[in-house]
């Protein structure tokens, strides 16, 4: 296997430059010249492959083999200059400063980096670059797309509060694995979330949980304001249902000031609320939430 | 017999995928063994795994070569079997022209606790999806999208109730069911990219009840027994949801508005009914009634609007609104029956029911926000105003409420990226807010938080992070105050064989104070306190060793010190992997938990499971 794919990617290096190239560029086959290893390992794993024998579908449109030729540059910037006088001082190494390393990857990755002006995700604050979580191509990636680390991974150093949570008894998973973070969080930012248009968190969690959905007749307030966090904690929690709470009844009491003379909490009979009040999320029938 | 058809089902497609599978692929198949001390329930409740056959892992690549007739071909799924979760996609792209997804997942719950104060809720069931989506690429001036989606949720829930002031349980056998169809239009070739949504859901929810624990209240020797628990009614929604963004970019100035709007048309009809025999019947019998119908129009709309404008290098402004209003109506009408028979004759009390329900929610905010980059340095420094109006009413007889909330808040953050080598950001956060819709809402809120990235060198990495939350309100709301505290350190050190050791500790602490106030007797709690302190050091490590042999697991310990809820979990797993002959990959592996409440036994376990798995890659 190894084998084949060194081989294509040293036909792909002897290919011919098809597609006229940009002002100061030079051409992957330049680069090659001198590193010619580290251009076969490129070329041999998914991020070459993915230039060379499929195209690329980048931001909606095919490119085809011009970018294999503009590979090399593409993320390290034009070469000329450095193929005259080989120096780290007039190439963009990746070990350089992160941002400066991540305008290689927004030159075709457009579509992760759409909308920086408008948009104001954590990631940005903060400086995260793009190759915090991805690799280049030079090295086999831990998972897709060509990330840095294993999937589950990826978030762990940064925060490592919430993948803590993740870990406790009850919490997201499949099986013994919690779910990845991307599936509700949204890495990249943008003018939507997944791709939709969401209202709010409440709706990314109903878009899982639709027997929560509603409408009902008789709403609880709770979580038509404020959402499922109110009394839920997504990330993991100690506590079954992922409640925020040891004794579900505080939940409800420390909203609940108006609590009927009759309950006398000091029974076990009136401490579970929800024995009695069991369509906590909104009922069809009944105001006082006894049944669904 | 599930399980029976599963595995058969399982090694047909493995055996048809070795036979059809294209280089690129690869299948892994494992058998578990489980071995349990203590609740195999509570286990069930955290992770629901099982012991026999299952898909670790399969890998199936048709596409993106000459003669395939595909840009891109790909067959993945995984769990069945021995796991709770299941998932198998198909991706196709062909003709760099249309795309096709089709997805299917599967996955159980449990949920079975002793010792969890819900009074005896017992959940089993099964919620299956699957979704599909068509796209066609090869048309200028747009990008189509057809979406499709179906989940059903099977299984049963025991619900407990009072009943003739005793704990009885109702069976429910869950039948519910989402359908929706969604179809979408992305501009391309116009200056303003446009994007437009249409999508239907319907949901349906006709689940069954029925008496659980033969009738018997639960905590057993009552004379009066449950005979009937129906609930023949169904409900059913249809929700059209339009979907609006509209984006404009140029190289200093960009501008993203997105709009939504919902209408839910809730259809409900009960004829619910639930009825006693009363001493075993020998003195007669009562059953409640509830005949009704009702409804519910739900409207929400929102708004989003959001400006960035770079007038200099390394400056930008931005500012953002965001308008949401959701309102509903809602009403019921029908009767409450109360049917009493006896040996003397019978007789019947109705309570008509006829009520108007009500709920608006509105919220707007504002934000303005500086960014500013130099070099490795950027800063940003954001303000915000806001607010949220709710209104409620909660049946005809209920007095509607409205109350207003007002907030206010500014961040900052600061970053710092000198090299790869180092980077470091930190940031603050605050709200202030007047008036309450609840009680339990804060006053104001202060976050902060700071993280370190370091590496020594390209083999080890070295992470801290820091961050405390803190909320609180007045005496005479709820004298809320809570806090939350999160430290954690990381290293790892990889090598370019693909070996790697991570270790680290995280530390999160937890504080919940809030004044209870109520009329009821028995006031043996007049605060709500939370107090949760979790310790998580953690370790996980792979090595190759040689050629054809690695080694990779890993151990963790969750404590949780607080006084809530004290307890101790503990994980750890190893697997061994062998290249063996004919491209045949083996694996052993075993898997350890142990769950261990501070001050009851009732639901703690020990669990080890282990296995073997084979694989191939082809």
């Amino acid at each position: 296997m190894r084998t084949i794919l060194i081989a294509a990617a040293a036909c792909a290096l002897a290919a011919p430059t098809a597609a006229e190239l940009p002002p100061g560029w030079v051409g992957k086959d330049t680069c090659a010249t001198c590193h010619e290893e580290t251009a076969a390992t490129f070329l041999a794993g998914p991020h070459g492959r993915a230039m060379a024998e499929r195209g690329c579908r980048v931001d909606h449109t095919v490119v085809d083999g011009e970018l294999v030729d503009r590979s090399c540059e593409s993320c390290h910037g034009p070469g000329e200059a450095h193929a005259a006088e080989p120096s780290l001082e007039n190439i963009r190494a990746l070990k350089s400063g992160a941002r400066e390393a991540s305008t290689g990857c927004a030159s075709c990755h457009a579509a992760q980096d759409a909308g920086v002006l408008t948009r104001t995700p954590g990631h940005q604050r903060a400086g995260v670059a793009c190759l915090e979580c991805h690799g280049s191509g030079h090295a086999p990636p831990a998972g897709r797309p060509l990330l840095a680390r294993a999937r589950a991974e990826v978030c762990t150093p940064c925060h490592g509060s919430q993948v803590a949570q993740s870990l406790l008894p009850y919490a997201h998973r499949d099986g013994r694995t919690p779910f990845e973070c991307m599936r509700c969080h949204s890495v990249h930012g943008g003018t939507t979330v997944k791709g939709r248009i969401e209202e709010d968190g409440r709706a990314l969690c109903l878009s899982c949980h639709s027997e929560k959905a509603g409408p009902f007749v008789y709403t609880h307030p709770p979580r038509d304001a404020a959402g499922c966090v109110t009394c839920h904690r997504p990330h993991g929690s100690p506590h079954a249902k992922l409640l925020s709470r040891a004794e579900p009844m505080l939940l409800c009491l420390e909203c609940h000031t108006n609590t009927p003379a009759f309950h006398d909490l000091s029974k076990p009979k009136y401490r579970p609320c929800q024995t009695c009040h069991a369509a906590v999320h909104g009922s069809q029938r009944d105001a006082t939430l006894f049944r669904e | 017999m599930t399980r029976t058809r599963l595995s058969v089902g399982l090694l047909l497609l493995v055996s048809a995928s070795v036979a059809t599978a294209q280089t690129g692929s690869e299948v892994v198949v494992g058998f578990a063994w489980l071995s349990t001390e203590g609740s195999r329930d509570s286990f069930a409740s955290q992770f629901k795994l099982d012991d026999g056959i299952y898909l670790e892992r399969l890998h199936l690549d048709f596409g993106g070569r000459a003669g395939s007739g595909f840009d891109c071909a790909e067959f993945t799924a995984s769990g069945f079997g021995a796991e709770p979760s299941s998932h198998a996609s198909l991706e196709m792209d062909w003709d760099r022209t249309w795309s096709i997804r089709l997805e299917y997942s599967r996955r159980e719950s449990a949920f079975h606790l002793v010792g969890f104060d819900l009074g005896g809720r017992r959940d089993d069931w099964t919620v299956t999806r699957w979704a599909a989506s068509l796209s066609y690429d090869n048309w200028k001036p747009a990008r189509l999208r057809l979406d499709l989606r179906d989940v059903r949720r099977s299984g049963t829930t025991g619900v407990p109730f009072y009943g003739l002031g005793e704990p009885y349980v109702a069976e429910f056998d869950l039948n519910e069911r989402v359908q929706e169809v969604g179809l979408s239009l992305e501009t391309r070739s116009l200056p303003v990219k446009i994007l437009i949504g249409q999508d239907l859901a319907r949901y349906v929810r006709d689940s069954r009840g029925r008496p659980g624990n033969g009738g018997q209240p639960a905590g057993g020797a009552d004379p009066d027994e449950l005979v009937d628990y129906t609930t023949p009614g169904k409900s059913e929604s249809d929700v059209p949801t339009t979907r609006l963004a509209a984006v404009y970019e140029s190289e200093r100035f960009q501008l993203a508005a997105t709009g939504l709007y919902r209408r839910d048309r809730l259809d409900t009809i009960h004829d619910d009914r639930e009825s006693y025999d009363l001493s075993g019947g020998a003195v007669g019998g009562v059953t409640f009634v509830d005949r009704l119908v009702g409804g519910a129009d739900v409207e929400q709309r929102l708004g989003h609007i959001r400006l960035g404008f770079a007038p200099a290098k390394g400056l930008t402004l931005r500012v953002r609104g965001r308008w949401e209003e959701s309102t509903q109506d809602g009403s019921a009408v029908g009767e409450r029956l109360l049917r009493v028979a006896g040996n003397g004759g019978s007789f019947e009390i109705s309570d008509p029911i006829d009520d108007q329900t009500a709920f608006e929610r509105t919220d707007e905010e504002a934000a303005a926000e500086v960014e500013w980059q130099r070099g490795p340095v950027a800063l940003t420094v954001d303000y915000h105003e806001g607010s949220r109006e709710v209104a409620y009413r909660r049946e005809t007889e209920s007095p509607p409420e409205a109350v207003a909330r007002d907030l206010s808040g500014w961040g900052a953050t600061a970053s710092v990226a000198f090299s790869r080598a180092l980077s470091f950001d930190a940031g603050v956060r605050t709200g202030n807010f007047e008036k309450y819709v609840f009680r339990t809402e804060p006053e104001s809120v202060r976050r902060t938080w700071g993280r370190l990235r370091a590496r020594a060198s390209d083999r080890l990495e070295f992470t801290a992070y820091a961050s405390r939350e803190a909320a609180d309100n007045p005496a005479d709301v709820a004298d809320l105050d809570r806090s939350v505290d999160g430290t954690g350190i990381s290293v790892v050190y990889s090598t370019d064989g693909g070996a790697f050791v991570v270790a680290g500790f995280d530390a999160l602490s937890i504080d919940s104070r809030t004044e209870l106030r109520f009329f009821a007797p028995g006031r043996a709690i007049d605060t709500s306190r939370y107090s949760s302190r979790l310790m998580v050091p953690y370790v996980r490590f792979a090595a190759p060793i040689g050629a054809g042999f690695k080694i990779s697991g890993g151990a963790l310990r969750v404590g949780d010190d607080g006084e809530s809820s004290p307890f101790v979990s503990q994980q750890a797993d190893l697997r061994v992997e062998v290249d063996g002959p004919f491209d045949l990959d083996w694996a052993v592996f075993a898997n350890y938990w142990k769950y261990d409440q501070d001050g009851a036994t009732a639901d703690d376990f020990t669990v080890a499971r282990y296995g073997v798995a084979i694989g191939r890659r082809f």
